[in-house]
């Protein structure tokens, strides 16, 4: 099994589809491919694209993948512009899956129940690792434009069905940071509002590490009121009181969406690593019930959390980049795929460093490097998929 | 597990608190740290932009290129969703969009049929507009919204040259902390500072544009002037060999009109010669032929020279002062460039000298030589003097010009000094004099060994005398010729032709004109706009002919000045001059004149002119007059009728004293009238009526004697009397009450009707508010008016109710009389209400009777109380 990765800036979607196709073969060496991870901004037409990739890689491969705000790859890193990146894959024997499920924003558990259903009715001896991708952007409402819950019901009506957990890593797709409605690639059909599964079965693995971008920062306060995905009340307190009581007082609560990040420990609450942390952030405010309005619905009334702040830190990106390959040790790697929030970039983030340029200069050229930026990440925490939020996952596919 | 003590409980308390003290605080700095991050990002992102803008507008040469490379680099670089430039329209203020990025077909399909009208301070160059979510919206701000899409924008001017040539508006479709914080004064200070750009660029680009203009104008006029010069040079060569004799003696008025024609052609040729220098220095192309010249002092000294009768003419003194050490020294000059540089120093000290002195010193000062030209002249104004130097520059340069001269003398003369790797320096007083000093080095050392010929040049023994020296004196020395015309022309003065007077500070050109025009007209001539109007408010005059561009006063302001002087501004004014732009053509005539003619002119159109504008004062001057005898008469008939208006007044006054008596005179005869008829009343009432009464009550008594055997026919007879006394008294007391009701005059007017319409065999109905005592004459009145109508309803209407309305309106009894008969009355006489009108137009008061045929009558009287 080998992969190569390909990144282009050009404006034309085929150009651009063609261009990136044709850099991913020739960075892996590869004459063909059996599976094409294919991402790009809203700024390209979804259909040119597919069919620049199409044109250069053939109509076998299958392909996987949808809007992004932006891509990584080994020696490049960019977004809200033409980004446009592919992963050619020669699966080397390893026969990969995709599986299809539509109507999200209508039925978040149930699509992932229908998801993991397929998966399986597949009939797996071992439940193969699994990338999982779904549409984060709800193209009907007004508002927000995001699917507030349907990260933490997705996952939770795959579980439901899946048992236990394999392998596995996702994200939440969207092509800009404006939530314009974005699309998804399977194999030559183009949709929205699904969820979708790549399953690699075999002998392949995938570990993943989990790098953050904030730590925590107060002592720990329970939720004692929460309403779906609002928090309405910390410590009987209501929400942005004790957010303001915080932050302070001069802060109005214009300032706390995408800024107020809370984390729940699933860990050993006093032990000094925040591997075990879900980071959420605020995205709106419930002004009538003085609640934070947070991407996922999983924050229940008894959940203990604390306010986190931003350290995004090049050296700990590094530093969790190197134990990712150690932990490969002598297998050997396929691909790291690196799925990060968008709002880790530079360009959102305010920082003057390039927080993939961490991951890049760790993995080097060890391996091909294919990323892009998300609106929410999935990976495990412990035994269980969890929603995270202003989080890179880092997954390596080794044999 | 025991609990823990309450001290260890406490502690932890404590340090909870002390920890989330420290975590609100660290998040407030964050929150700070990531805002001061946001600033420096999108100052390096501006910066960058303008680094990028600077490179890729530099090189455009179209307004469009330059807009089209900075919105796109907007859009790109500054993350925002939409730029639009919006363009000047013809309509003041309004602007529609020109160029755009970051829409979709559908959008733009409209933008052509959208205007934006700003306020005109916005497009002042200060104008800045911000909108972000919490910006008050106004019509404008929605109507950019909708029209763009666009809910969060920034609009700045790019202005260049003090106009707006258009409107940068960016903006983004979203605004939510912190990946799209709310556009703020950082983005406006970057969009301000690429409006900036914008603008240099484009100011930049049309710079470049006029230099390219002026760089081929100028190989235009090198070319056009060389070949100028063939022709010119075969004019002045016959006209010489003419002058000099070769074809024998010339008369005297030709050879003085070739001796013009001479000195027109040399002046020619210098100005061409200037202009061949201005293109070579413009090109950068003058080159120097530099030869030894030992004997510079005679050099000097004979070119001087030629300068001396131009001077002496104006009574200026020349002095020539060398020194004696330059001669033989190791001077290395380009003879004719040096030649060049001695004529111009020379020609504006004569130009500008008129009296005193000018001096020529050569001085051998070390290694360097040096000449000095210095005069007693007009001197240069101190703020003047740093730009003397420059190309075009005229000392005192306007409208009115002192001193002919293209303006490149100067600047030729540091040319060719710098060139001899030399300097020039002036020094100047104003009304005391200028120094100019030129410092050229010795020797050939600093010269380009290109330009250094070793062998000494031509000596300028035989060259041709310079023309400069004329042409400086030519058009600004003692006008002698005016005195001199003017008087042949007084003397000549012909009371039957007409009178022009000619303005111009060229001599030939005066005498030229004076020529063409003396034979119809007397012809007096000035030489400047000041002399020309003192000789108008001396001398009447016909017709002003003037130049533009003359000393002192120029011809625009004399035309202003003619037209603003009462006993002048009748005066017509052909403006006569070199200047041949539409626009100068336009400033004349805004100015007053009446005409215009471009120079050179033809004679015969000169004069046609001449007299059509002569034939048009004629007119003006039949139409002034006319209108003047007009206006006498306007006056007179004024007077005319102001009198009889008068008389009429008077007539009036008298009818209406009349009238006033005619009215008082019937007030009179009716209240005569009704004081017989009250008379008569009581006459009737103390008189008849008691003493019939008395024979009625005698009569029955009488009956009541008359026993049961009385004659019957007696008892009938009396029975019959007293029924006739009681139908006679009954008679009586309804003729007194017509006469004049006793109880009007003892109860008023209210129970006077009511017992007169309590009477009435018609049903009335009597309406009346309490009203009180009026005047008796109102109240007789009013009675009467209800009671003759009411005499009408009944015998004449054939109606079966009536109403009596009385009410009092701003002081006027106004009684209304209606019916439902058969209408048709009328207040004509016999009618039985003609005598009402006298009565009610005896107190001034008014009657309207309105009786249509089968609808009814109303009767309306308005009787004024006061």
């Amino acid at each position: 099994m080998r992969a190569g990765v390909g990144f282009s800036e050009l404006p034309g979607s085929r150009q651009a589809g063609a261009d990136a196709a044709r850099l991913a073969l020739g960075q892996g060496s590869l004459d063909a491919c059996d599976l094409v991870l294919m991402f790009a901004t809203s700024k390209h037409d979804p259909v040119a694209f597919r069919e620049g990739v199409r044109s250069v890689v053939g109509p076998r491969p299958r392909l996987f993948g949808g809007s992004a705000v932006g891509i990584i790859t080994n020696d490049r890193a960019g977004c809200d512009g033409f980004q446009a990146g592919v992963a050619a894959i020669a699966t080397g024997g390893v026969q990969p899956d995709m599986f299809l499920e539509g109507g999200l924003p209508d039925h978040e558990r149930a699509v992932g129940t229908a998801l993991a259903g397929q998966i399986i009715g597949r009939g797996y001896d071992e439940l193969p690792n699994l990338l999982l991708l779904y549409d984060i952007v709800r193209r009907r409402e007004p508002g927000l434009g995001l699917s507030m819950t349907a990260p933490t019901r997705l996952i939770a009506g795959m579980g439901e069905v899946l048992g236990g957990w394999p392998g596995a890593v996702g994200g939440g797709l969207m092509g800009d940071m404006q939530y314009n409605p974005g699309y998804q690639w399977f194999d030559d059909q183009i949709v929205h509002h699904s969820a979708m599964a790549l399953a690699l079965p075999g002998d392949v693995r995938m570990d993943t590490i989990i790098m953050h971008g904030c730590s925590p920062s107060t002592s720990y306060k329970t939720i004692t009121k929460a309403d779906g995905n609002v928090v309405l009340e910390f410590d009987g307190r209501p929400a942005v009181e004790a957010v303001a009581h915080a932050f302070g007082e001069d802060k109005s609560w214009e300032d706390y969406p995408l800024y107020i990040t809370i984390g729940m420990n699933h860990g050993d609450r006093f032990a000094p690593r925040d591997e075990d942390y879900v980071v959420r952030v605020c995205m709106d405010i419930d002004r009538e019930r003085g609640g934070l309005v947070m991407l996922g619905d999983d924050m229940k009334a008894g959940t203990e959390v604390q306010l986190m702040r931003r350290t995004l830190d090049l050296d700990y990106v590094r530093q969790r980049t190197d134990e990712l390959l150690a932990v490969i040790g002598d297998r050997e790697p396929v691909l790291a795929i690196h799925i990060d929030c968008a709002g880790r970039a530079s360009a959102y983030n305010g920082t003057d460093f390039e927080e993939a340029q961490g991951v890049q200069e760790a993995i080097g050229s060890k391996m091909p490097l294919f990323g892009w930026y998300v609106g929410c990440e999935l990976a495990k925490v412990g035994p269980m998929m969890q929603s995270h939020n202003w989080t890179g996952i880092l997954s390596i596919l080794s044999r | 597990m025991t609990d823990p003590a309450p001290d260890a409980l406490q502690e932890l308390a404590y340090y909870k608190r002390q920890i989330d003290e420290v975590a609100g605080q660290n998040l407030k700095l964050d929150y700070a740290i990531s805002g001061l991050r946001r600033q420096v990002r999108q100052k390096q992102e501006g910066f960058a932009l303008l680094s990028e803008l600077q490179q890729s507008i530099g090189a455009q040469k179209r307004i469009s290129a330059i807009f089209e490379t900075a919105i796109d680099a907007i859009n790109s670089t500054l993350g925002m969703d939409r730029t639009v430039v919006l363009m000047p329209t013809e309509r003041e203020h309004a602007y529609r969009a020109g160029q755009w990025v970051g829409f979709l077909g559908e959008h733009v399909e409209h933008f052509g049929s959208l205007e934006f009208e700003f306020p005109a301070e916005f497009a002042s160059g200060e104008g800045l507009l911000i909108v972000t979510s919490k910006t008050e919206s106004t019509p404008l701000i929605e109507r950019v919204q909708e029209a763009f899409g666009l809910p969060y924008f920034i609009c700045v001017p790019v202005i260049a040259h003090d106009a707006p040539i258009g409107l940068l508006l960016s903006g983004r479709l979203k605004e939510a902390q912190p990946f799209y914080p709310p556009l703020d004064q950082g983005d406006a200070d970057t969009f301000r500072a690429i409006a900036g750009l914008i603008s240099a660029s484009v100011q930049n680009m049309r710079i470049s544009v006029l230099e390219e203009m002026d760089r081929l104008k100028t190989e235009f006029f090198a070319n056009v002037s060389h070949e100028f010069r063939t022709p010119i040079t075969l004019t002045l060569g016959p006209l010489e060999q003419v002058l000099a004799g070769r074809y024998g003696d010339l008369p005297g008025p030709v050879r003085t009109q070739l001796e013009v024609m001479h000195r027109n052609q040399q002046r020619m040729l210098e100005l061409i010669n200037q202009i061949l220098d201005l293109a070579k220095l413009e090109a950068g192309r003058m080159e120097l032929q530099c030869a030894p010249m030992p004997e510079i002092n005679r050099f000097i000294e004979q070119r001087a020279g030629q300068f001396g009768s131009a001077a002496g003419l104006r009574g200026v003194e020349l002095r020539v002062v060398l020194d004696k050490r330059l001669d033989g020294a190791d001077l290395y000059a380009d003879r004719d460039k040096l030649d060049r540089l001695l004529v111009n120093l020379l020609s504006n000290a004569v130009k500008f000298t008129h009296e005193g002195w000018i001096e020529v010193r050569t001085e051998r000062a070390g290694d360097e030589f040096r000449l000095t030209v210095a005069d007693t002249g007009v001197g240069i104004a101190p703020d003047e003097l740093p730009h003397i130097f420059d190309r075009f520059r005229q000392a005192a340069g306007g409208t009115a010009r002192e001193y002919s001269g293209t303006g490149i003398g100067l600047a030729l003369v540091k040319e060719v000094a710098a060139l001899h790797g030399g300097t020039v320096t002036a020094h100047s007083q104003p009304g005391k004099g200028s120094v100019f000093r030129v410092t050229i080095p010795l020797g050939s050392g600093h010269l380009n060994p290109a330009s250094v010929l070793e062998s000494a040049a031509a000596d300028a023994d035989g060259d041709p005398v310079t023309p400069a020296a004329l042409l400086a004196l030519g058009e600004s020395g003692p006008q002698h010729d005016v005195t001199e015309a003017n008087a042949a022309a007084q003397a000549s003065f012909d009371t039957a032709k007409r009178t022009i007077l000619y303005a111009e500070d060229n001599a030939d050109l005066r005498a030229h004109v004076r020529d063409l025009l003396a034979a119809e007209y007397n012809i007096f001539v000035a030489a400047d706009g000041k002399a020309a109007l003192e000789q108008l408010r001396s001398r009447p005059c016909d017709l002003l002919v003037t130049d533009l561009m003359m000393p002192r006063v120029s011809g625009r302001d004399l035309v202003q000045a003619v037209r603003a002087d009462d006993a002048l501004r009748a005066i017509p004014v052909l403006v006569l001059t070199a200047r041949t732009a539409v626009g100068a053509q336009i400033d004349s005539l805004d100015a007053g004149a009446d005409d215009y003619l471009a120079k050179p002119f033809d004679s015969s159109e000169f004069r046609a002119r001449i007299r059509s504008l002569l034939r048009i004062k004629d007119y003006q001057d039949t139409i002034r007059a006319q209108a003047s005898e007009l206006s006498q008469w306007n006056r007179t008939l004024n007077d005319r009728v102001r009198q009889q208006v008068r008389q009429i007044d008077g007539l009036r006054a008298e009818l209406q004293a009349q009238l006033r008596e005619v009215q008082a005179s019937r007030a009179r005869i009716v209240q005569a009238a009704d004081d017989a008829r009250r008379r008569l009343e009581r006459d009737l009432h103390d008189g008849a009526q008691q003493r019939l009464t008395t024979v009625g009550l005698m009569l029955r008594s009488g009956q009541a004697r008359l026993g049961p055997a009385a004659d019957p026919a007696l008892v009938h007879a009396l029975q019959q009397a007293v029924e006739e006394l009681h139908a006679g008294l009954g008679e009586l007391r309804a003729l007194a009450r017509g006469l004049h009701p006793a109880i009007l005059t003892n109860e008023g007017l209210i129970p006077a009707l009511r017992a007169l319409v309590s009477r009435s065999p018609v049903p009335v109905q009597l309406v009346a508010p309490a009203l009180g005592r009026l005047p008796g004459p109102v109240e007789t009145a009013a009675y009467f008016v209800v009671s003759e109508a009411l005499n009408n309803v009944i015998k004449h209407a054939d109606a079966s109710a009536a109403q009596v309305t009385l009410e009092n309106q701003d002081g006027k009894l106004v009684v209304t009389i209606t019916d439902d008969g058969a209408g048709g009355a009328n207040l004509g006489v016999g009618s039985g209400l003609s005598g009402l009108a006298d009565r009610v137009a005896a107190l001034d008061g008014r009657l309207d009777l309105c009786s249509p045929a089968r609808h009814g009558t109303r009767l309306r009287a308005e009787l004024p109380c006061g």
